[in-house]
C-alpha cells in the first residue's frame, strides 16, 4: 500500500525492465498476444472473476469499519456510518450478477456449490441483500450506536459468514 | 460422594492441585472455544477470551511439566519409544500395568494434547475471518499470512478433536477394562494405595508456586497483547 510512496523511481524502473524481459522470454506462441503487450490478455472468465472479487473488496472495505465499531474497536462516527452501511447494501444488490456460470473456473476461492446449489446460493445472496437493506434502514432511521443498530449490523456478519462457510473455499 | 469415604488410608495422593485445576479449566476453556466459535462471529470476543485461558493454562501446564511436583514433571512421566511401545502391545493382549502417575501411552498423549493446543491458541492469535474479526496479533503479519495461519487453525481443530477422542476413549478403556478410575483420580488427585507406593506420593500441591506462574504468564500474555500494532484495515489504504 505504501509501496508507491516509499518506492524509489528507481526500483520502480527496474521492475518495469525486468516485467518486460520476462514477457519477452515468455514469448507468446503464434497466435497470442502482439509482441509487448503485458502477458496474455485475460480471458472473460478471469474478467468475470476480477469483476466478482473487486465487488467483494469493495464489500470488506465498506463493512469492516462497521465491524470494528461493533467491537469496540473504532468509535461510532454517525456520517461514516451511515455512508458505509448505504454502500454495502446497494453493492449486495450487484451481488447477484457477480456469479456469471463463466466464472466457475479460475482463480477463485467460489465454490461449484454456487451453480449446482442455485437454491441455496439465492438463499444465501438473499440473506447478504435483505440484512444490509435492513442495517441501512435502521441507521437511516436511528443513526447511532443503538443496540438496533448493533443487533442489524451483527445479521449482516452472520450473512457473510454463512455464504462464506457454504460457498467458499478456505 | 463416596470416592471421599473410600478411606483416606488406603489412597494416597498423586495429583497435585494445580495439575487438577489447570486439567478441568483446560477442558473448560476449550469446550468455550468450540462454543464461542460455533454460536456465529459475533461471540468472537469470547473466542478470543477462551484462547487466552487456553494459552495461560497450557504454557503453564508446560512450566509445571519442568519445575512442578513429582508425576507432574515431564521426565517423571515420558518414557523412551520402547517402553511405551511395551506398554502398548501389553495392553492390547490384556495385560496391565498400573502407574503411580500418567501410563506411557498416556504421557505422550499430554505431550501431544499441550502442544496441539499451544499451536491452536497460539495461530488464532493471528487470525483474520475475512469479515471483521481479526485476532488481536492480526497486525504482525501480512493479510496473506494471516489468511493463511487461519486456515491451520481451522484445520488443526479436526486433528485436535481426533486426539481429545482417543485420550477419552483410552479413560474408557482403562475404566471398563481395567476397572481404573482415571477421571476420579483426576478430580480427586488420589489413586489406591495398591499403585502408589509411599515412596511416589506427593507431600505438598505447591499452590503458591503454581499462582505466582499462573501470575506471571498472564502478564506476559497481557502485554504482548497491548503492545501488538494496529491490523491493517480493509479500506486503510494510505
Amino acid at each position: 500500500m505504501k509501496l508507491l510512496k516509499s518506492g524509489s523511481t528507481c526500483t520502480m524502473l527496474l521492475g518495469l525492465v525486468l516485467s518486460l524481459t520476462a514477457a519477452a522470454q515468455n514469448a507468446p506462441p503464434p497466435g497470442g498476444p502482439p509482441p509487448g503487450a503485458m502477458g496474455p490478455m485475460p480471458s472473460p472468465a478471469d474478467r468475470a472473476i476480477e469483476y466478482r472479487q473487486a465487488l467483494y473488496t469493495l464489500v470488506g472495505g465498506n463493512f469492516g469499519p462497521i465491524g470494528a465499531i461493533l467491537q469496540g474497536k473504532a468509535e461510532y462516527n454517525a456520517a461514516d456510518v451511515s455512508k458505509r452501511a448505504e454502500r454495502v447494501a446497494f453493492l449486495a444488490t450487484m451481488a447477484e450478477d457477480a456469479f456469471p456460470e463463466i466464472s466457475r473456473d479460475g482463480k477463485t476461492k467460489a465454490k461449484p456449490e454456487i451453480w449446482t446449489n442455485k437454491e441455496g446460493f439465492a438463499k444465501a445472496l438473499k440473506a447478504f441483500q435483505d440484512s444490509s437493506a435492513n442495517l441501512a434502514a435502521v441507521v437511516k432511521q436511528d443513526n447511532t450506536n443503538s443496540a438496533a443498530f448493533k443487533a442489524a449490523a451483527g445479521k449482516v456478519g452472520e450473512a457473510c459468514k454463512g455464504c462464506h462457510d457454504d460457498f467458499r473455499a478456505k | 460422594m463416596s470416592v471421599l469415604g473410600s478411606g483416606m488410608d488406603s489412597e494416597r495422593q498423586v495429583w497435585d492441585l494445580p495439575v487438577r485445576l489447570c486439567h478441568w479449566t483446560l477442558v473448560a476453556a476449550v469446550a468455550g472455544a468450540w462454543l464461542t466459535h460455533a454460536l456465529g462471529i459475533n461471540y468472537f470476543v469470547y473466542h478470543v477470551w477462551c484462547g487466552y485461558a487456553v494459552l495461560v493454562l497450557v504454557t503453564f501446564r508446560i512450566v509445571w511439566g519442568i519445575v512442578g511436583t513429582r508425576h507432574a514433571r515431564f521426565w517423571n512421566f515420558l518414557r523412551a519409544p520402547r517402553p511405551t511401545a511395551r506398554y502398548g502391545w501389553d495392553l492390547l493382549r490384556g495385560r496391565v500395568t498400573h502407574y503411580a502417575g500418567h501410563n506411557p501411552l498416556g504421557a505422550w498423549m499430554v505431550l501431544l494434547l499441550l502442544l496441539a493446543l499451544f499451536a491452536q491458541a497460539l495461530l488464532g492469535l493471528f487470525g483474520n475471518d475475512e469479515i471483521y474479526n481479526l485476532g488481536p496479533l492480526n497486525g504482525y503479519v501480512s493479510y496473506d499470512r494471516g489468511i493463511e495461519l487461519t486456515s491451520l487453525h481451522r484445520r488443526l481443530f479436526y486433528w485436535i478433536v481426533a486426539a481429545i477422542t482417543l485420550h477419552v476413549a483410552a479413560i474408557l478403556y482403562h475404566r471398563i477394562a481395567h476397572k481404573e478410575h482415571l477421571v476420579r483420580a483426576m478430580i480427586t488427585g488420589r489413586k489406591s494405595a495398591a499403585v502408589v507406593p509411599d515412596s511416589e506420593t506427593i507431600p505438598s500441591s505447591q499452590i503458591v508456586a503454581a499462582v505466582l506462574i499462573v501470575i506471571a504468564l498472564a502478564g506476559v500474555l497481557v502485554w504482548v497483547v497491548q503492545h501488538a500494532p494496529a491490523a491493517q484495515n480493509f479500506d486503510s489504504f494510505n
